[in-house]
């Protein structure tokens, strides 16, 4: 079965090496999305032996996620991993993951508690968690957490539009609306840059467009 | 010098630079011929309402306006609502067509593709 990892990057020249090295024990094909890195994420991901794309500009993890998987059903991927490549998600979960896909069409996952999350995005999560299980109809234990399994039949049914941050909740919503089975592992998590990832402003961009996606589907 | 001179003032004035920018825009050919005419058309108009404001009179009496400048500024308010939806459209569009373009872009020349060595022994 061709199992494929598809990781989006921005910036992260000092993480993807060991991100890569880590996934490759797991995975045999990586995919790795530069989208529009001004340092050298490009050139250290390119000399480490995975498949590199890369935007010219940087349009977000949506977009970049997108062309990741489009490669990867290119090449004929039967399943697909997506995980974050500033190294807050562990490799050594992936095969739970496979595990898991092997009676399911999707898998989530969802942070454990964690003293070094901070305040502002576990009230953040757990407001959108609520919001998107009242409006979708889909009871995601962590909606905004990136690390997920699904395989190549269900790409196709949940492929998203968005290029930013509400991809992780235009996942689910269209999930729930294919009726995909799924169920949720939970993982271990690393905080390693509080500046990046989901910012407040962010969080109520996503709770606006999900309230809009309601109202016009 | 009452207030309404100086609004009158300030209208021409404003007129007058717009109708210059809009002029160097057309002579750096930023602006087709077209819409530089446009233009030129939006700023002439706004010079001599503001020079002789009391044309608009047939049409303010009867929307009962306490005052012209009443109606000039609800009137500029619905003209900016309608260019910040025209922007946001057009703005929208643009992140579209970058996209596309991009992702394609990265999808048909793929810089690098390699496997690992030990690929083929890869066991799950």
């Amino acid at each position: 079965m061709a199992d494929f990892g598809v990781i989006p990057v921005h910036n992260e020249e000092k993480n993807i090496s060991r991100v890569i090295i880590e996934t490759k024990k797991y995975i045999p094909n990586i995919i790795i999305v530069d989208d529009g890195s001004t340092d050298n994420t490009f050139e250290t991901a390119s000399q480490l032996g995975v498949t590199v794309l890369k935007h010219s500009v940087n349009l977000g993890k949506g977009a970049a996620l997108k062309t990741g998987c489009d490669q990867a059903l290119k090449k004929g991927a039967k399943r697909i991993v997506v995980l974050d490549g500033d190294g807050q998600h562990e490799p050594k979960e992936i095969p739970r993951f496979l595990e898991a896909l092997k009676e399911n069409e999707m898998v989530f996952s969802h942070r454990k508690e964690n003293k070094a999350m901070p305040l502002v995005l576990k009230f953040g999560n757990n407001f959108i968690n609520n919001v998107s299980g009242r409006l979708f109809k889909i009871k995601i234990k962590d909606s905004q957490c990136g690390y997920r399994a699904f395989t190549a039949e269900a790409y196709q049914k949940i492929r998203w539009s968005a290029s930013d941050y509400y991809i992780e909740t235009e996942m689910i919503a269209r999930a729930g609306k294919a009726g995909l089975k799924y169920t949720q592992i939970p993982i271990e998590t690393i905080y390693a840059d509080k500046y990046k990832g989901t910012t407040v402003i962010d969080g109520i961009k996503i709770v606006l467009k999900m309230l809009t996606e309601k109202m016009l589907r | 010098m009452n207030t309404t001179f100086w609004i009158q003032l300030l209208g021409v004035i404003f007129g007058l630079g717009m109708t210059y920018f809009t002029f160097v825009r057309y002579k750096r050919k930023e602006l087709s011929k077209s819409e530089f005419l446009v233009w030129q058309g939006c700023w002439a108009v706004l010079i001599f309402v503001a020079l002789i404001p009391s044309i608009l009179d047939p049409i303010i009496a009867p929307l009962n306006f306490y005052r012209r400048l009443d109606f000039f500024v609800v009137v500029g308010f619905f003209v900016l609502l309608s260019l910040c939806f025209y922007n946001y459209n057009s703005m929208k569009r643009i992140e579209k067509k970058i996209e596309v373009l991009v992702r394609k872009e990265a999808l048909e020349s793929k810089s690098t593709e390699n496997h690992s060595p030990n690929h083929d022994n890869f066991k799950k």
